[in-house]
């Protein structure tokens, strides 16, 4: 049996305080610190003790260090000395353990103190926390051109929309801990600049916005996840899920086999980083790979066939066609078409800014394939929504200048703003047609007779 | 010699701790004889934290206050410099300045 146990500690590395705290608090249930790294910590199991930790910084101190370096090794003595023993530690951060009742304080000049925190956390934890942000920040940008590109489909979109809300909750919460340590920083100065301590932290406010933060990240990734599980295949869900704990897993395997090695600290961090970079590069090359295979929808949807479509003499291609309901189908506005190889689809999104059917009838490409039809209809539910959609679907691209959207009558579908698309002076089955709180799209091979106007409007109750 | 401009500016005043450690490495000692041997003199009253005597000897090293001068058995001795000595001597000039100022100005007032 082992007397060992794992613990995540969602904790602060700036925040000395907080970790104290915590640490002397799971002591007295019995539960000693071992080992402390990036989220898990090891903790020895014995009897319920009081005893004191302090969380002290080392300018030296690094995970990339082959071994406890000398100087450390003189640190440690010291605190050896004072009654301090040495526990862990994880780059900077480094954890001692007293008995004594009433240990000498390890720090005893507050100025110093700080100072050295300064320097401490300019080596790692500004770097990592700058870093972050930046990263998020243009994941951010990433989006925000796809969103300018097609503002329509980003809206409708769960899978794009909910991650830019993570991302900025990440980028938010990261912002709050660099400002919040950069208040602590001033707070101390102006303390002991009057002879007083380095300043003491909230811990309740820290405990909410970390809650807060934590409960979002959970919710909206079990969102995310349960989401895509109707999307994508599983296997490439569990494959996007797994890329982090895989490449940070690559990561430390790598940092632990150079310290086995006895690696210096600079050749250590330089081959882990390009080991990271490198299988982060390979996996996202296997992703590729997986969705060009396999595609992304789920494989055991067994709502379509699959046929095998001769292009010409040589080249065949594998079709699927699909039979989803859709409200509208050719042979509505066409009458009875003898085709067997129609493929029927509709997809629905809701999100919170709007809702979009889209439907599709169409065949595999043949040279007098079947009228086909496709149409969308879209709910904004914000008025900006409404404007940004009605821009996107006006839009026609500066170099084609042969076509336009020609007002029509509203009277003919019973809109508030209507439009026909012509090529040249010829009318084209393409309409863009707005309602009060809706718009519906049409995409027909050519113009409507009334006739087919009255069967599209019952149809798509209008 | 820019260094030691830069330490003579920094150290215009010194702290307590400071001052004893300085007191201490006038003969050659390792930082854990000099934690003990301030805690004895002082009677307890002035102690130095681990972390901060590392700090400050690191730093009295940088700038040239004290100098290292042989490892033994893991045990690093420094003794202080002529700088540091200047130093202390300011130092205990000063003390002394506020010693007689107090005398004059409060005592000899009574």
């Amino acid at each position: 049996m082992s007397d060992t146990r794992k613990r995540i500690m969602f904790f602060r590395f700036d925040n000395y305080e907080k970790t104290e705290k915590k640490l002397e608090k799971l002591a007295s249930k019995g539960l000693f610190l071992e080992e402390c790294g990036s989220f898990l910590w090891t903790f020895r199991k014995g009897k319920p003790q009081k005893v004191k930790y302090t969380v002290t910084y080392f300018p030296e101190g690094s995970v990339f260090n082959p071994g406890i370096t000398d100087k450390q090794q003189t640190y440690f003595d010291y605190a050896e000395a004072a009654g301090w023993n040495f526990v862990t530690g994880f780059n900077q951060m480094q954890i001692f353990t007293s008995k004594a009742d009433n240990p000498i304080p390890f720090e005893t000049d507050e100025k110093e103190k700080l100072e050295n925190i300064k320097q401490c956390m300019k080596k790692s934890f500004l770097p990592y926390m700058i870093v972050m942000i930046l990263i998020f920040a243009f994941n951010l940008v990433v989006h925000f051109n796809s969103f300018k590109l097609n503002p329509i489909d980003f809206l409708s979109d769960t899978s794009r929309l909910l991650p830019v809300l993570m991302y900025s909750a990440i980028i938010l919460y990261n912002a709050y801990t660099l400002i919040d340590y950069l208040l602590w920083c001033r707070r101390s100065e102006k303390s002991i600049a009057i002879r007083g301590t380095c300043a003491r932290r909230s811990f309740l406010v820290q405990k909410i916005v970390d809650t807060i933060f934590l409960c979002f990240i959970i919710a909206s990734t079990a969102y995310l996840l349960f989401h895509l599980a109707l999307k994508t295949s599983f296997l490439f869900l569990f494959l996007s899920i797994a890329q982090m704990p895989i490449l940070i897993f690559v990561f430390w395997s790598s940092i632990r086999y150079l310290k086995k090695k006895k690696a210096s600290r600079s050749k250590n961090r330089a081959i882990s980083y390009v080991v990271l970079i490198a299988a982060d590069f390979a996996y996202v090359a296997l992703l590729m790979i997986f969705i060009m295979q396999f595609g992304l929808r789920p494989s055991d949807d067994s709502n379509y066939r699959t046929v095998d479509w001769q292009l010409t003499k040589t080249e065949s291609h594998k079709y699927r066609l699909y039979s989803d309901e859709i409200p509208l189908i050719s042979q509505d506005l066409y009458g009875p078409i003898d085709y067997d190889y129609y493929s029927y689809e509709s997809e629905l999104d809701t999100t919170i800014f709007l809702s979009r059917s889209s439907y599709r009838q169409d065949s595999p490409p043949a040279k007098d394939s079947p009228p086909e039809i496709e149409y969308e209809i879209i709910e904004p539910r914000f008025d900006f929504v409404y404007s940004l959609a009605r821009e996107d679907l006006l839009e026609i691209p500066g170099w084609r200048n042969n076509t336009s959207f020609v007002p029509i009558s509203n009277k003919t579908f019973g809109t508030v703003e209507a439009y026909q698309r012509h090529y040249g002076k010829k009318q084209t089955g393409e309409y863009a047609l707005f309602f009060k709180d809706k718009i519906i799209a049409l995409h027909m091979e050519e113009a409507l007779t009334p006739k087919q106007i009255a069967l599209v409007k019952d149809k798509l109750q209008i | 010699m820019w260094g030691d401009e830069v330490a003579r500016e920094k150290y215009q005043t010194l702290t307590e701790q400071m001052f004893y450690i300085l007191v201490c490495l006038t003969k050659e000692a390792c930082g854990v004889d000099i934690m003990k041997e301030v805690a004895d003199l002082t009677d307890g009253r002035v102690i130095i934290g681990p972390g901060t005597l590392y700090s400050l000897l690191d730093k009295f090293v940088k700038e040239k206050v004290i100098l290292e001068t042989r490892v033994e058995s893991r045990k690093k001795n420094y003794v202080i410099t002529d700088l540091g000595r200047e130093m202390l001597e300011k130092e205990y000039i000063r003390l002394a300045k506020l010693k007689k100022d107090y005398e004059m100005l409060v005592r000899g007032g009574e």
